[in-house]
């Protein structure tokens, strides 16, 4: 197995706010190989983009800090480097993308004049060189005319455009690691499947890597290797996208899963999750999903007396598991391969505690995908 | 089982964001769409006009004013504006003339001056004068404006063919001369005053509001210290921080100097403030994820968005801190004679006697005006012409 690209070891991020300590980061241990696009998938507030602005040091310290855990790149831990080290990493190694193209451009600059600095910045060019790299980086996102887009503020693009020149100035000093955070939440649907097409283009011509942050389960089906399922601060299960897919062992992902509107559904009503994301204030104890856990509940239901309690939560009173309540589980390789935190599993009391590590590479060809084997697919839908 | 996303739609082959579009378009950066907006507002516009006017005049000061402004003529002290006439008795003139003046002894004995209507002295333009060099590079020694002079010894009788524009002042030195040359200073005290005040504001407002936590505290504890003392008292406790005795162009500097240090605090707060919400884009996110260094991200992409509100309130500012020297200079604190500047002229002009005789000497205080007046009208129009909610014609 080669070395990871990077690797994130029990990182712990937290935030000091007036009512408290929150920790928005818990124990997260991501590991990302050369090549391989990770998503890191869950809801709003459950601690993806801290973790992503933690690998790159972003998070605004004071109030935030990172009480433990390592980033190491290359040998190097990224959070204990010394900050002018830190921002030759920033850009040049590692280069992030934002979730909001409209605002994430300066608008009292050109796009050349934003591009330029960056290579400007990392690359030891001239002026008339960085405004080539520029107008390649621009060509190499698909967009037309380069030269002159150059010249022109960012109030003049579109919204996808805009995404494009954000990706044309992370990618122009070939980073090796893109940190992709939520590149799409904020396009319309058609832009979104442009962008990342485009996105998995550059990723496979240039060989880097990519921490892809979303909560759309489409993007990940389509584009992750591997995935990393956050839930309250936590990783809640890890594993190649297909197993994910096809055995998700974690309640919560099950609940997700069950959560996307299918084609040809005909009832009424989309299932979900019960209950709302906990605060991170105030965290349930044990396991912090047991609240909102379908599982719990209904072995709750068969359990005996002393083994389930009954709890509220939003208002509603029901039956969960004691252990559920009690204890909080650790991640654990509950399969080959296949990490999740969950008591309730059959195997999860056999299971080992390992460090989750994944060189996995997704099997579907995208490629088949992207040049039109649609009904190849469609068919092998129907069928199965 | 579920599966989410293996049905993706085939790409269309034609990505429409990338059809290349043919026509020009003109690209219009934020400052150039700014200017379109100024130039159709008028009262701007003819601020604008006036301060062009008052800055040439202070940078060819020696060409548009008749004399040096040290010239004097002592027996025409207090000399009244010459009047500028087409006609006398004697007939009419295309060309503007003057009658020179005459000194008398009335039966008290005391000199009067008056103007002789026997003798013409035609005022002429670009006359030869006393030499100078132009922006003190090209020596010159024409003139734009000059009378003829008559023989200054007619029968006993002392004849001086000297223009007035606006009177003379107690040394009989041209007050118009001196309000050319007092220009210098008086408009650009103000304006280097104001560009200190966007420096040192733009540095400690940018700095505190960028980095928050302790140096906030201290720089804003620092600045609520300079606001709470009155803005004149501050300037005189200032003034007297300086030795008594240096030449003009100490002084010059030390009153630009005391000019910032009180009014910087105002400028370095508003600055925070702005910071302290810019500092939240998602582009200032962005540029730390590049690796820009601190000191570069609030220089290049935090401050200049600031600059629509920084190019206003310097321009509405800068007629403050010419009233700041004015100020310092009537109360004999400022720009010493015999430089001229606008504030030290208007000092006789506070006796009420000598106001009540010769009350030419507050020309000065019409420049003033003027200057005031223009730089709050341009601050007007540029305000309108940054305001986004502005309408866009």
């Amino acid at each position: 197995m080669p070395d990871p690209l990077l690797a994130i070891k029990d990182l712990n991020v937290a935030f000091d706010t007036e009512r408290g300590q929150i920790r928005p980061v818990r124990d997260v241990s991501i590991d990302i190989y050369p090549g391989q696009i990770v998503a890191l998938v869950g809801e709003s507030g459950c601690g993806k983009s801290v973790t992503a602005l933690s690998i790159l040091r972003l998070i605004p310290q004071p109030p935030g800090k990172i009480l433990s855990g390592s980033v190491s790149m290359e040998g190097r831990n990224l959070l204990e480097l010394p900050e002018k080290e830190m921002r030759s990493v920033r850009g040049k190694d590692i280069a992030m993308i934002f979730q909001e193209p409209m605002t994430s451009l300066n608008p009292v600059y050109t796009i050349g004049d934003q591009i330029t600095e960056t290579v400007k910045l990392h690359q030891r060019v001239r002026n008339t060189e960085a405004v080539r790299i520029a107008e390649d980086a621009l060509k190499d996102v698909g967009i037309a005319d380069p030269r002159r887009r150059l010249n022109e503020y960012p109030h003049q693009m579109s919204g996808g455009m805009r995404q494009r020149v954000m990706i044309a100035m992370a990618l122009s000093c070939q980073p090796k690691l893109l940190i992709a955070d939520e590149p799409t939440t904020a396009l319309d649907v058609t832009i979104q499947a442009q962008i990342l097409e485009l996105l998995r283009k550059l990723q496979r011509e240039k060989g880097m890597s990519i921490l892809l942050i979303t909560h759309d389960l489409g993007v990940v089906a389509e584009n992750a290797d591997v995935v990393a399922v956050m839930y309250a601060s936590r990783v809640v299960e890890f594993a190649g996208v297909e197993d994910l897919f096809d055995r998700p062992q974690h309640p919560y992902t099950e609940g997700l899963f069950r959560a996307v509107p299918k084609l040809g559904d005909l009832r009424s009503r989309l299932e979900q999750i019960p209950g709302t994301v906990p605060n991170p204030a105030r965290f349930p104890g044990g396991c912090k999903f047991h609240p909102r856990c379908h599982r719990s509940r209904m072995l709750a239901q068969e359990a005996r007396g002393e083994d389930a309690v009954e709890i509220t939560s939003a208002g509603e009173k029901f039956r969960v598991l004691n252990r559920c309540v009690k204890e909080e589980p650790e991640l654990r390789e509950v399969e080959p391969a296949h990490w999740a935190r969950c008591h309730q599993l059959p195997q999860y009391d056999r299971a080992p505690v390992t460090i989750p590590k994944l060189e996995h590479r997704r099997e579907v060809n995208s490629q088949a995908v992207e040049e039109g084997d649609i009904e190849k697919i469609i068919k092998q839908e129907i069928h199965a | 089982m579920p599966d989410a996303g293996t049905l993706s739609p085939k790409q269309p082959q034609t990505d429409p964001l990338v059809s290349s579009n043919d026509e020009q378009v003109e690209v219009h950066g934020p400052g150039k769409i700014a200017w379109k907006r100024f130039r159709r507002h008028r009262p701007g516009m003819i601020g604008l006009g006036i301060l062009i006017i008052l800055y040439a005049m202070a940078i060819f000061a020696d060409f548009v004013a008749p004399y040096p402004y040290s010239d004097e003529e002592r027996e025409l002290n207090w000399a009244p504006p010459s009047s500028v006439r087409f006609s006398d008795a004697n007939g009419s003139s295309f060309r503007p003339f003057i009658h020179p003046f005459r000194i008398n002894i009335d039966e008290n004995f005391n000199t009067v001056l008056e103007p002789d209507p026997s003798q013409r002295c035609y005022i002429r333009f670009l006359v030869e004068g006393e030499p100078y060099k132009l922006l003190g590079l090209i020596p010159m020694h024409t003139r734009l404006i000059g009378v003829d002079t008559v023989p200054s010894q007619q029968g006993g009788t002392r004849y001086f063919s000297r223009l007035y524009l606006m009177g003379a002042d107690g040394g009989g030195r041209d007050i118009f001369s001196r309000i050319c040359y007092g220009a210098r200073v008086s408009m650009t005290i103000g304006l280097l005053g104001a560009l200190l005040v966007l420096v040192i504001g733009l540095t400690i407002g940018g700095t505190s509001g960028y980095f928050g936590g302790w140096i906030d505290d201290v720089l804003q504890r620092l600045c609520e210290m300079v606001m709470l003392l009155p803005g004149f008292y501050l300037l005189l406790l200032l003034r007297f921080a300086f030795p008594a005795s240096m030449d003009s162009v100490q002084v010059y500097f030390a009153v630009i100097l005391i000019l910032s240090l009180v009014g910087w605090a105002g400028f370095a707060r508003v600055i925070r403030g702005m910071v302290l919400s810019i500092r939240k884009e998602d582009y200032v996110q962005a540029a730390r994820a590049v690796g820009l260094s601190n000191g570069r991200i609030i220089a290049r992409h935090i401050l200049p968005n600031t600059m629509g509100y920084v190019v206003v309130a310097t321009t509405l500012r800068i007629p403050g801190y010419i009233l700041g020297e004015s100020a310092l200079s009537l109360l004999g604190l400022g720009i010493m004679e015999p430089t001229p500047s606008w504030g030290n002229m208007l000092n006789r002009a506070m006796d009420i006697l000598e106001l009540n005789q010769h009350p030419w000497v507050l020309w000065p205080g019409v420049f003033i005006f003027a200057a005031i007046m223009a730089f709050n009208l341009v601050g007007d129009g540029l305000r309108d012409a940054v305001d986004p909610r502005g309408l866009t014609k």
